[in-house]
């Protein structure tokens, strides 16, 4: 921790008042993806709990297996008690069919697995790591999670990504400037069936990206087509003829047959509906 | 959605920023611009402005087909 605070006075406020806030709660149970949202909220969580936090990553076929070893390891970091559960959103044929209400089954599915192991350490709090900047996008997910009344103290709190980035680097969580990644389904458009091959060339294929340096970007999966997003500022070193090649060859080997190149670059939750004006 | 009627259009106002092209194709929302090259591309700035500029078309996203001619060149 360091001596002196480099964040924003009204940031260290919300900070201390969820912690606060959490120390009166008991047990908690934390959905942990090993993301910056979800780390910090298992931070503050061991903070004001110490060994009554638990985080818990639920593990499926849309989890990439590079981001499960990095919730194992930030989980460490952290100190927080971590523990795995399997499950699978392809079991419900309304994920698979994925319409523009997936992420509600799946948030649904997931939560009342997580739902399952706090009961069994006599927990009733889950929380999330949904922030305040996660309310303007197309996000049915945040619906299953209000169902399920899942804690959510970063929203409660108003605490916007930049400031859950602020927080989670004067904690010092080596996540704090780590991209945001989503569940690999997030690639597919709607009304393209979610599938086991799609999810596993769609993480082969960003694991060619990661491979070659690239930080920010997914690989989109228009049905063997892959259209993928660089991040803006990193385009220009796709575009070397060189880079253009290693990529094409690459995403070709994971299963894809034929690569694009979208020329806006990254944009999050792209394939969103789109919002009538 | 609009078409791709006349494609000369579409190649000319590319080439006007630079990107030379040789085709369009579409797949459901996406349009790929095919290039007559890989090499000597425009910078990402440039991409996107031709992206901005073919909004009137309709597609959700357009593109650069990278995949189908490249075998072969020296890159």
């Amino acid at each position: 921790m360091h001596e002196v605070s480099e964040i924003p006075v009204s940031v260290r406020e919300k900070m201390d008042a969820i912690v606060a806030e959490m120390a009166g709660m008991g047990r908690m149970v934390v959905a942990f993806s090993g993301g910056v949202d979800s780390s910090l909220v298992a931070a503050l969580a061991y903070k004001a709990l110490g060994e009554q936090a638990l985080a818990v990553t639920a593990v499926s076929e849309t989890l990439a297996g590079r981001e499960l070893e990095e919730a194992r390891e930030i989980a460490r970091e952290i100190g927080i008690r971590h523990e795995f559960i399997k499950f699978s959103e392809l079991d419900d044929p309304r994920f698979r069919e994925n319409t523009s209400s997936r992420c509600f089954f799946c948030q649904s599915m997931r939560f009342e697995e997580i739902r399952k192991i706090a009961e069994s350490v006599d927990c009733d709090v889950l929380a999330s790591g949904t922030n305040q900047s996660d309310t303007g996008d197309h996000r049915p997910g945040l619906e299953a999670m209000k169902i399920q009344k899942v804690y959510q103290p970063l929203l409660r709190y108003e605490v916007t990504k930049e400031e859950v980035r602020q927080m989670a680097r004067e904690l010092g969580l080596s996540v704090w400037s780590k991209p945001a990644m989503a569940c690999l389904s997030s690639r597919i458009p709607h009304g393209l069936e979610v599938t086991v091959e799609r999810l596993r060339r769609i993480e082969r294929g960003e694991e060619v990206l990661h491979g070659l340096g690239f930080v920010q970007y997914r690989v989109r999966d228009h049905d063997g087509l892959a259209r993928l997003e660089i991040a803006v500022e990193e385009l220009d070193r796709a575009l070397a003829p060189g880079m253009l090649m290693q990529l094409v060859a690459g995403v070709k080997a994971a299963g894809f047959e034929a690569v694009c190149l979208d020329m806006k670059g990254f944009r999050s939750g792209s394939l969103n509906p789109v919002k009538k004006k | 959605m609009a078409g791709l009627e006349d494609i000369d259009d579409l190649i000319g106002l590319c080439a006007g920023f630079g990107l030379q092209i040789r085709g369009a194709e579409v797949a459901g929302d996406v349009l790929q611009l095919v290039p007559v090259t890989l090499e000597s591309l425009p910078g990402a700035a440039v991409l996107g402005e031709i992206a901005e500029a073919l909004k009137p078309l309709g597609y959700r996203y357009v593109t650069l087909d990278i995949s189908s001619d490249w075998e072969g060149q020296d890159a």
